[in-house]
């Protein structure tokens, strides 16, 4: 049985996607060779060996989720939706500190672990699973709620911990698969669209002053957010209001992205990054090196190989036996999607700085494993396909 | 799967790639306006942001004297750095380093009573003062010595951003010689930066001045900074965002400044001030007072200086780095501010070793032949007159007896005569000689003089008067028309103007008085002139140029300093002096020989300093001695003399000659005279 398991494996892999995802990783390491060369300076390929222990760790990850047929989720769905409850929840009582947030849980050897890069995966198993349940029931505005209340729980333990971007992300999730799964896309859509323009109206008032009557009383208006993400909402309003804090970051990175003309300034000639101008220039603005020194062909290159990565994904989503692996399958487009909006995004200034990761390129373990495991489940619904009959 | 169902999932799949499609586009379009569209603007930002172009200082050039013995230089001395990048990235709590900096430098201050905290005080203003140019070290200390190198090593740990680095610093290694001549090097003022580069960018001079430069402030170095200075080198540092630098390509090496070469012999320039010292000191005996005095030497037949010494002396080490007040105040305020260079910006009346001058004059004017001889007694001059130096009678005295005896009577004889036939003839031919003109030497800060005449005199008083009258009488005017408005009646108004009328009689009356008496050339006023006193002053310089002019044959040469700019790489001469003729004197060679003879016999037969060179007896030429009362008649100076003395050698083709003044120093002869026959017997190898 595991050989003829094996054979089928094999045989049946999505190669597309895995070329395209093996191309993604080589550039990965190529770019984080040059943007991470400054960063410990007792051992220059420190985070390139890391990442090559991630990339390989992680495919092995891929690998294995693959090869379990995803339909054994579908059992466990609601197991895996309190499992990641808890995991959440665990943050608060073990988690450690980093920038104002507690996003990550110490494991033994040295390496921690961020549970709400995890929680995007066990989200969209479980929402597919609960999706798929509710076929032809997402017309009206009132069938909407139930799956609102479904993914709210973990968006808000996410949102408090605090990770602002990863709740955005749950919402980019939501939204795709919502959308996918046959919501009513006037209806829907227009929702949305007021949930946005209600969050823009309410940061509006937050910091606006100076308005007339009736409005003066919504001035200042209290709002659930932390210091550093206002400023960071205000930087992306303004970025020269804060050149050396937050809108710092911003203004170089698109200098550095901007000075990198059509061929860029070459592999590892970079002033921007190379002399440390480039904030974090090895994890969330990874993209501004690669826009630095390998110019605009670099990032068209890259952002090319993203897209039909995603679209090569919506053909096997197409293929998929049945709605659950269907609807995985485009919860991992959408999160994709908006990781690499907002990431590029941010990184050349028509977004705001969220810290969210670049898949795939970002140096870090957590975020290479859950995207590995997104992979591997894509690969699963790719290696259970409805066959065309002859 | 139903068909149905997966051709409605089909529909929204594609929905979701339509918009993955869309969120590329809009990256990939934001990414051609930065990277394509924007490139340029966006990589002259970047640009900014990393490079800082900064200039490099070169190697101050050395003077050497005309033998190449090395009298300034720079070398390098042990500064202590203070890196206050580097200080603030190690430590934050980086003012406690600065507190542990000042304990350790404590012993070496310059300001030995200033505590700890105070020193910690200074340290953080220097640095506070240097934080626009972040990337430049601030220098707490310059030429620290070898005890305090090594506690900095020692304790290095503990002081980040601290250390100890190799400056160029100014040295002079004569000391004293030749201080005046060649001035000192201080830090550029900001006043000075401006002005300075401001003027470079007018004459289309690329060199730039950069705070903190060493300047030449005077003497040589100031009138040769340009050539002194060198050219800045240019580095290109590579910064991070704390303005640390990581890169470093020099874009051009610095060019160490080119050497200049002085005329002048240090050996000579020695003799010279050693002589001047000794005398001093003599005259210190009698007059505490007395320390200042100055001597010049001249090459007749080119203009070069060949020494040249100022009293009290200068040292331009002492000029360097911090100067505390009593330095201040020795340089600078004092009466006898030593940074003064008598020898050319002292002026001083030269009594009668002006009387070669007159002589000159009245010979050309016609008025006198050489042989013409006078009954040298005070009836020969009426009221007015000066009469012999103690009280002597020469008899009949023509021109050689009345130089060699410096008779005052003969020489107010003919003086009257020239101003009686040609009033601005005196005036004219001291500037032909170069008296009451600037001389255009070499270096800056030279002083004028006067050389007077009737023209001169109404022009320089004249319009004090009229002003003084003007002022007068409109206070006048002024005051009976405020009266006449209050007038009560006719008479009251006719007496009122009847008194100011009175009143301005009185002014007229004063006023023509006080013309006539001192803007009017009047005869005490010829008499005055033609042995050197009243308005007369003139510097050293103008006076060593006067005898050379009168011994040369009449050609007024330009004095200077420095022989030779030379490239200290290659030893190319950049730029030689040659000697300038600034004018040739209209007086005939006779005049000139007539005169020249009379100064001989200064020093031989019955002349006033015929012993000074009776010992030897290789001497040959002339000189004259001269008498210069301090104060006027009346004060309390009338009995201090300076001492002049003005000599030539040897008699037939002249080569050198000397001005030489001690204050205090009574007769010339026996005080400046020694500083001459010194200088000569050193110059042409006399034992």
């Amino acid at each position: 049985m595991l050989n003829k398991h094996h054979r089928s494996f094999f045989k049946s892999l999505d190669y597309g996607l895995v070329v395209i995802l093996v191309v993604i990783l080589a550039l990965s390491l190529l770019v984080l060779s040059t943007a991470s060369i400054n960063v410990s300076p007792s051992d220059p390929y420190h985070y390139v060996k890391n990442q090559v222990i991630w990339i390989i760790s992680g495919l092995i990850i891929a690998a294995v989720t693959a090869a379990i047929d995803y339909e054994h989720w579908r059992k466990l769905s609601w197991w895996i939706y309190g499992f990641n409850i808890l995991l959440l929840i665990l943050v608060f009582f073990v988690g450690a500190t980093a920038k104002g947030a507690q996003r990550w849980i110490p494991v033994i050897g040295g390496f921690n672990i961020q549970p709400s890069e995890f929680a995007k995966i066990l989200l969209i198993v479980t929402f597919a699973h609960y999706l798929s349940q509710r076929r032809d029931r997402l017309n009206n505005v009132k069938d909407f709620i139930p799956p609102l209340i479904f993914v709210l729980p973990p968006t808000l333990l996410v949102f408090l911990q605090p990770d602002l971007g990863t709740a955005l992300v749950f919402g980019a999730i939501f939204i795709g698969m919502m959308f996918v799964a046959g919501a009513n896309p006037w209806k829907f859509g227009a929702i949305i669209i007021g949930c946005i323009a209600t969050v823009i109206g309410a940061v509006f008032l937050h910091f606006a002053k100076d308005l007339p009557w009736p409005l003066s009383y919504l001035e200042g208006l209290p709002l659930p957010l932390e210091d550093y993400q206002l400023a960071r909402l205000l930087v992306f309003i303004d970025p020269a209001a804060d050149k050396s804090g937050a809108g710092y970051h911003v203004i170089q990175s698109v200098w550095a992205i901007g000075s990198g003309g059509l061929w860029g300034k070459g592999y590892r000639e970079g002033t921007q990054a190379q002399l440390n101008f480039l904030p974090e220039h090895h994890t969330d603005f990874i993209f501004s090196v690669i826009g630095e020194e390998f110019g605009f062909i670099g990032t068209s290159i890259v952002l090319f190989l993203f897209c039909i990565f995603l679209l090569r994904m919506i053909s096997i989503a197409m293929k998929a036996r049945d709605d659950f692996g269907l609807l995985i399958v485009a919860g991992f487009v959408s999160m994709l999607a908006f990781h690499i909006l907002v990431n590029v995004g941010m990184a050349s200034g028509i977004m705001p700085v969220t810290g969210l990761p670049l898949p795939f390129l970002t140096a870090g373990g957590s975020s290479m494993w859950s995207n590995m495991m997104g992979v591997g489940l894509v690969l699963s619904v790719a290696l259970r396909r409805e066959r065309p009959m002859f | 799967m139903e068909k149905e169902e997966r051709r409605f999932y089909h529909k929204r799949l594609k929905g979701l790639g339509f918009a993955v499609v869309l969120v590329f586009l809009v990256l990939v379009f934001n990414l051609w306006r930065l990277q394509i569209a924007n490139a340029s603007y966006y990589a002259e930002l970047a640009a900014s942001n990393v490079y800082k172009t900064v200039t490099t200082s070169a190697v101050r050039g050395e003077i050497v004297d005309a033998n190449g013995v090395v009298l300034a230089r720079s070398v390098p001395k042990f500064a202590l750095i203070l890196d206050w990048t580097d200080l603030q990235k190690v430590n934050k709590d980086w003012k406690n380093v600065v507190a542990k900096l000042a304990e350790y430098i404590k012993p070496y201050w310059p300001y030995p009573n200033q505590s700890i905290e105070l020193i910690t005080e200074d340290l953080l203003v220097m640095i506070r003062n240097q934080q626009w140019e972040s990337y430049q070290p601030v220098v707490i200390m310059e030429d620290i010595p070898i005890e305090l190198q090594a506690t900095i090593a020692e304790h290095s740990n503990e002081l980040p951003g601290v250390s100890v680095q190799a400056l160029p610093v100014r040295e002079y290694l004569q000391g004293t010689l030749l201080g005046q001549v060649l001035g000192y090097v201080r830090e550029i003022s900001e006043a000075e930066l401006e002005q300075f580069n401001k003027k470079a960018e007018e004459i289309g001079d690329d060199y730039r001045y950069e705070p903190g430069e060493f300047v030449g402030k005077m003497g040589i170095e100031k009138s040769y900074d340009i050539w002194l200075r060198g050219e800045h080198g240019l580095d290109v540092i590579g910064l991070d965002k704390n303005a640390r630098p990581v890169q470093k390509e020099t874009l051009k090496e610095a060019r160490p400044g080119y050497t200049i070469k002085l005329n002048i012999d240090s050996e000579l320039q020695k003799v010279v001030e050693d002589e001047l010292d000794r005398i001093i000191r003599e005259i210190e005996k009698k007059h505490p007072e007395a320390k200042a005095g100055a001597a010049v030497v001249l090459e007749v037949n080119t203009g070069k200086v060949l020494a040249m010494v100022s009293r009290p002396f200068m040292d331009p080490n002492e000029l360097i780095g911090t100067i505390s007040q009593e330095t201040a105040d020795k340089y600078f305020t004092s009466e006898d501010a030593a940074s003064f260079n008598r020898a050319i910006t002292g002026l001083y009346p030269p009594g009668s070793t002006f009387k070669m001058l007159t002589a000159v004059a009245a010979l050309e004017a016609g008025v006198v032949k050489p042989t013409d001889r006078f009954n040298a007694s005070i009836s020969s001059l009426g009221s007015g007159g000066i009469a012999e130096w103690g009280g002597n009678y020469f008899g009949m005295v023509d021109l050689y007896r009345g130089m060699a005896r410096s008779s005052n009577i003969y020489f107010q004889i003919i003086g009257r005569k020239v101003f009686e036939k040609e009033p601005e003839k005196l005036r004219e031919t001291a500037h032909e000689f170069g008296l009451g003109v600037a001389s255009g030497i070499d270096i800056p800060g030279e002083g004028i003089g006067i050389a007077p005449s009737p023209s001169w005199k109404k022009e320089y008083f004249k319009p004090y008067y009229d002003k003084r009258r003007e002022d007068k009488l409109k206070e006048i005017e002024d005051k009976y028309k405020a009266l006449l408005v209050k007038a009560a009646d006719e008479q009251e108004k006719k007496k009122l103007l009847t008194r100011k009328e009175q009143e301005i009689a009185l002014v007229e009356q004063d006023y023509k008085e006080k013309i006539d008496f001192y803007v009017n050339w009047r005869l005490f006023d010829s008499y005055n002139n033609s042995i050197g006193q009243g308005y007369n002053s003139y510097s050293l310089i103008q006076l060593a140029n006067y005898v050379a002019t009168i011994v040369n044959g009449g050609k007024r040469y330009r004095p200077y300093l420095v022989d030779e700019i030379i490239d200290p790489i290659t030893g190319e001469v950049i730029k030689k002096n040659e000697p300038e003729i600034l004018n040739e004197v209209s007086a005939s060679a006779e005049t000139l020989e007539a005169v020249k003879k009379a100064m001989a016999a200064v020093t031989s037969g019955e002349g006033t300093a015929n012993w000074l060179f009776a010992d030897t007896p290789e001497f040959s030429g002339g000189g004259k001695t001269g008498t210069a009362q301090l104060g006027s008649q009346g004060t309390a100076r009338e009995k201090e003399y300076n001492g002049m003395f003005v000599a030539f050698a040897p008699y037939d083709n002249p080569q050198i000659a000397f001005a030489g003044v001690v204050e205090y120093g009574g007769h010339g002869g026996d005080t400046a005279g020694y500083v001459a026959k010194a200088a000569f017997k050193h110059y042409f190898g006399w034992k």
